[in-house]
C-alpha cells in the first residue's frame, strides 16, 4: 500500500524496542477486510460517529498489504456513511512484537459433551500440548478432543462457525475469551493462522467468519477523533492528509501501560490522545 | 507519595449526555480542590464519564467519589470502575513518545487551516490582518504579520490554527507582547475556553457550525435568509463567543486544560434569534406587530411616494437620494415578498430579488462624471424598479 503523502509518525518505548507507528488518513478502498462483519455492529457504530462527527479510534492495518487487522466495522460504518477517507494506525504486520492469537469461545452453562458432537471430535488428549499446537479443539472437563475438519482452511473456518451457532444454541451464552483453558462449561478453540494466511486470503477477497483472529499490538492509539467532515472531503487528498496530520500531532498524548482498562481492557500499551 | 496523573472512570445511568455535561461542569469547578482535572470526557459508546486527575491517589480517590456522590445526588446511578489492572485509578503519564509530522505532498494553491471539526477554510491576509487587528496589533503590525505567516507556509496545504498560533508568537516574540498573545489565541481559537453543548455533544464555536446554527433560527423564525445573512449571523455570534473566550484568556493567561465555559446551544439560537429580528429590514414594523402583509403594503406607498418625489425634484443631489430609495425600497419588496429576509445591503437584496441589473446600474451611476448621463440612468433606475413592482402584482 502507498503511504499518503502527509501521516504522522510516531516513535515510542525504548531503543531498543522502539515500536514504530503511522498515523494517517488512507482512502476506504485501499484497505482490505479479513473477517465477516457483523452489521448490526456496523450499523450502532456508524450511528455512534454520525451523531458525535468524529472517528474515536483509528483501524489498525497492516502498511504493506493494507489488511485490516483490528477496526472492520469502523471500516464498514465509514463505508455507509460514505466517507471517502479512514483514519489508520498502519503498522509492519511481520513485527514478531504484533501477535497474533485466536479467541476462544466459551459456553459457561454447557453441563454435557452434546451427543451430536462425538462425530466431530477425536480422542481425549493432553490439552497443554493441543493448545500449544494451535489445533482447533474442545475442551471439556479436564480434556481435549481435536476437532475433525476439512484441510481447506477457509472451509475448515465455516465448519467451524456453524458448530459455534449450534454449540450456542444449544447452551445459550457464549464468551469469547483468551486463548486459555477454563474448567467451567465447554471450551470451543478454532484453529490458529498464520499471519502470511491471513493476509492471502484478506488479499484474495476471502472473508472469515467473525472473531477468526484475535491481534495485540504493541501500542495502540485511542480517542485520536478524526473529524467525519475530514474524512469525506471532497478536494484534493494532500489536503485532507495534511490537515489530519495538523490536528492530529497538536493534541496531548498520554500513555498507559498494559492492563489498562478504558471502554474495554486492554492488553498492549495504549496512547490516549485529548484536547483540540 | 507523589503526585500523580491518572485516570478515573464512572459507569453512569441513565446515561443523558445533555444532562451529564451541564453536571459534571459543574461539580469539576466546585468540587476539584486537590486535584487538577487535567480533562473530562463522555463515551458515549460506551455510557461512560473519564476524569484525567493530577495529585495524590488519596485526594483523587476522594474527588471520584465526591463525583460520583454528587451525580447520585442528581437523580444519576454513578460507580467508578475498573481504570487499572485491579484499582479504580489507572496510572498515567504524557507519552513519552516521538512525534513526527511527514510531508511530502505536493502543493495544491492557498494553505487551508483545519478546524478541529474538521472543516477547511483558506488562510486568507485579510482574515488573519482582522483577526490580528482584533487583538489590539497596530495595522502595521497585523499586515506585516500576515504577509510572513503567508510566507512561512506557502509549501503547505493545510495547518491547525494551534500551528498559526505558534508560528505568530515565533515572529511576534512571546514575551514582548503577551498580553495582544493571549488576546489573539482566544480570538483564533475560542474553542480552547468557551465550546458549545448541542443535545449531548460538545461542538467547537467555529464558522461553519455556527452557519447551521443560523440556518436553524431563521427556520424557527419562518424567514428564508439569504446566504450573507447567515455570514454575517455566524460571524456576529463568532465575535461575541470570541469576546467572552478573551475574557476567559485573562482569567487562565496560560491555556486551560479544558473549556472553561460550556454554553448550551439553545442560549446560541436565542442570541441569534433576537438579532435576526434587530437586523432585518422591516424591524420596525415587525416591531409595531404589523403583519408581513402590512409591511408591504407601507412599503409600496412609500415607494410611490418617492417616485412622486423623484419625478417632481429639481436637483441632481436630491433626484439621486429618491432614486436610490426607490430602488432599494423595491428590492426589499420584492425580496420580502419572495419569503426572503437579507442584511439589507444592496448586494444581498439585489441577489434575493434576482435582479442584479438594478444593482449594476446604481453602481454605473455612482461612477458616471457627466450629469445628463447621471440623469438618465436615474430615470431608468426608479422606471425599472417601478415596474418590478407592476410586474409583480400582475403576477
Amino acid at each position: 500500500m502507498k503511504l499518503p503523502t502527509a501521516y504522522l509518525e510516531i516513535n515510542i518505548g525504548k531503543r531498543a524496542r522502539t515500536s514504530k507507528i503511522i498515523l494517517a488518513l488512507v482512502e476506504l478502498s485501499s484497505l482490505k477486510p479479513h473477517e465477516e462483519i457483523n452489521l448490526t455492529a456496523a450499523k450502532i457504530i456508524a450511528k455512534s460517529i454520525k451523531t458525535t462527527g468524529f472517528q474515536k479510534n483509528p483501524v489498525i492495518a497492516d502498511a504493506e498489504s493494507g489488511v485490516i487487522l483490528d477496526g472492520m466495522h469502523r471500516w464498514n460504518a465509514l463505508k455507509t456513511l460514505k466517507a471517502r477517507y479512514i483514519a489508520a494506525c498502519l503498522v509492519n504486520y511481520y513485527d514478531e512484537r504484533i501477535k497474533l492469537g485466536r479467541w476462544a469461545r466459551h459456553y459457561p452453562r454447557a453441563s454435557a459433551l452434546p451427543a451430536w458432537l462425538r462425530g466431530w471430535v477425536g480422542p481425549p488428549e493432553d490439552p497443554r500440548k493441543v493448545l500449544e499446537k494451535g489445533d482447533a479443539f474442545i475442551y471439556y472437563k479436564g480434556a481435549a478432543r481435536r476437532l475433525r475438519l476439512p484441510k481447506n482452511r477457509v472451509r475448515a473456518l465455516k465448519r467451524l462457525k456453524k458448530l459455534e451457532a449450534r454449540l450456542k444454541r444449544t447452551y445459550g451464552q457464549i464468551v469469547y475469551t483468551e486463548d486459555e483453558l477454563r474448567d467451567d462449561g465447554l471450551m470451543l478453540f478454532p484453529s490458529k493462522l498464520s499471519k502470511k494466511e491471513v493476509v492471502e486470503l484478506a488479499s484474495k477477497g476471502v472473508l472469515l467468519p467473525p472473531k477468526s483472529t484475535r491481534h495485540e499490538i504493541p501500542w495502540r492509539p485511542l480517542h485520536v477523533n478524526v473529524p467525519l467532515n475530514l474524512l469525506k472531503y471532497g478536494g484534493e487528498p494532500h489536503v485532507a492528509y495534511e490537515a489530519m496530520a495538523a490536528l492530529v500531532s497538536r493534541k496531548n498524548v498520554f500513555e498507559a501501560l498494559h492492563g489498562f482498562t478504558l471502554d474495554r481492557e486492554y492488553r498492549e500499551g495504549v496512547l490516549i490522545f485529548l484536547g483540540t | 507519595m507523589t503526585r500523580k496523573l491518572l485516570l478515573s472512570k464512572f459507569k453512569v445511568i441513565p446515561f443523558d449526555p445533555t444532562i451529564l455535561i451541564k453536571l459534571i461542569d459543574k461539580a469539576v469547578k466546585k468540587l476539584a480542590k486537590n486535584v487538577l482535572v487535567y480533562d473530562w470526557f463522555l463515551d458515549e459508546e460506551a455510557s461512560e464519564v473519564y476524569f484525567i486527575l493530577e495529585g495524590f491517589e488519596s485526594d483523587a480517590e476522594h474527588f471520584t467519589e465526591k463525583i460520583a456522590a454528587y451525580l447520585r445526588g442528581e437523580g444519576i446511578w454513578a460507580d467508578v470502575e475498573k481504570a487499572g489492572l485491579l484499582q479504580k485509578l489507572a496510572s498515567i503519564r504524557p507519552a513519552k513518545a516521538e512525534i513526527k509530522v511527514i510531508i511530502k505532498g505536493e502543493k495544491t494553491g492557498k494553505p487551508f487551516l483545519a478546524w478541529p471539526d474538521g472543516n477547511l477554510q483558506p488562510l486568507e491576509s485579510e482574515t488573519l490582518t482582522k483577526l490580528l487587528l482584533q487583538s489590539n496589533f497596530s495595522l502595521d503590525e497585523a499586515t506585516q504579520i500576515s504577509h510572513k505567516v503567508q510566507e512561512i507556509f506557502a509549501g503547505r496545504n493545510a495547518i491547525s490554527p494551534k500551528e498559526l498560533y505558534e508560528k505568530i508568537v515565533e515572529i511576534v516574540g512571546e514575551r514582548s507582547r503577551l498580553d495582544e498573545l493571549v488576546l489573539l489565541k482566544a480570538n483564533l481559537m475560542p474553542y480552547l475556553y468557551v465550546v458549545i453543548e448541542d443535545h449531548g455533544l460538545i461542538r467547537y464555536p467555529t464558522q461553519n457550525y455556527l452557519a447551521a446554527l443560523a440556518r436553524q433560527a431563521a427556520s424557527i423564525c419562518g424567514l428564508k435568509p439569504t446566504r450573507h445573512l447567515i455570514e454575517e449571523l455566524a460571524d456576529h455570534v463568532l465575535n461575541h463567543l470570541r469576546r467572552e473566550a478573551a475574557l476567559k484568556a485573562r482569567k487562565f493567561l496560560l491555556e486551560p486544560l479544558y473549556p472553561d465555559s460550556v454554553l448550551p446551544w439553545s442560549m446560541i439560537i436565542s442570541t441569534m434569534r433576537k438579532w435576526l429580528k434587530e437586523h432585518v429590514v422591516f424591524y420596525e414594523e415587525l416591531r409595531k406587530n404589523c403583519s408581513i402583509e402590512d409591511v408591504l403594503n407601507n412599503l409600496r406607498a412609500r415607494i410611490h411616494q418617492a417616485e412622486h418625489n423623484y419625478w417632481t425634484a429639481f436637483s441632481l443631489a436630491e433626484k439621486k437620494a429618491l432614486a436610490f430609495e426607490v430602488a432599494y425600497n423595491s428590492l426589499t419588496y420584492l425580496s420580502i415578498a419572495s419569503g426572503h429576509i437579507t442584511s439589507g445591503s444592496f448586494e444581498d437584496l439585489a441577489e434575493a430579488s434576482g435582479k442584479i441589473e438594478i444593482l449594476n446600474l446604481l453602481n454605473r451611476t455612482l461612477k458616471v462624471r457627466s450629469s445628463e448621463e447621471a440623469l438618465r440612468l436615474l430615470d431608468k433606475i426608479v422606471e425599472e424598479s417601478v415596474s418590478l413592482l407592476k410586474q409583480l402584482r400582475r403576477e
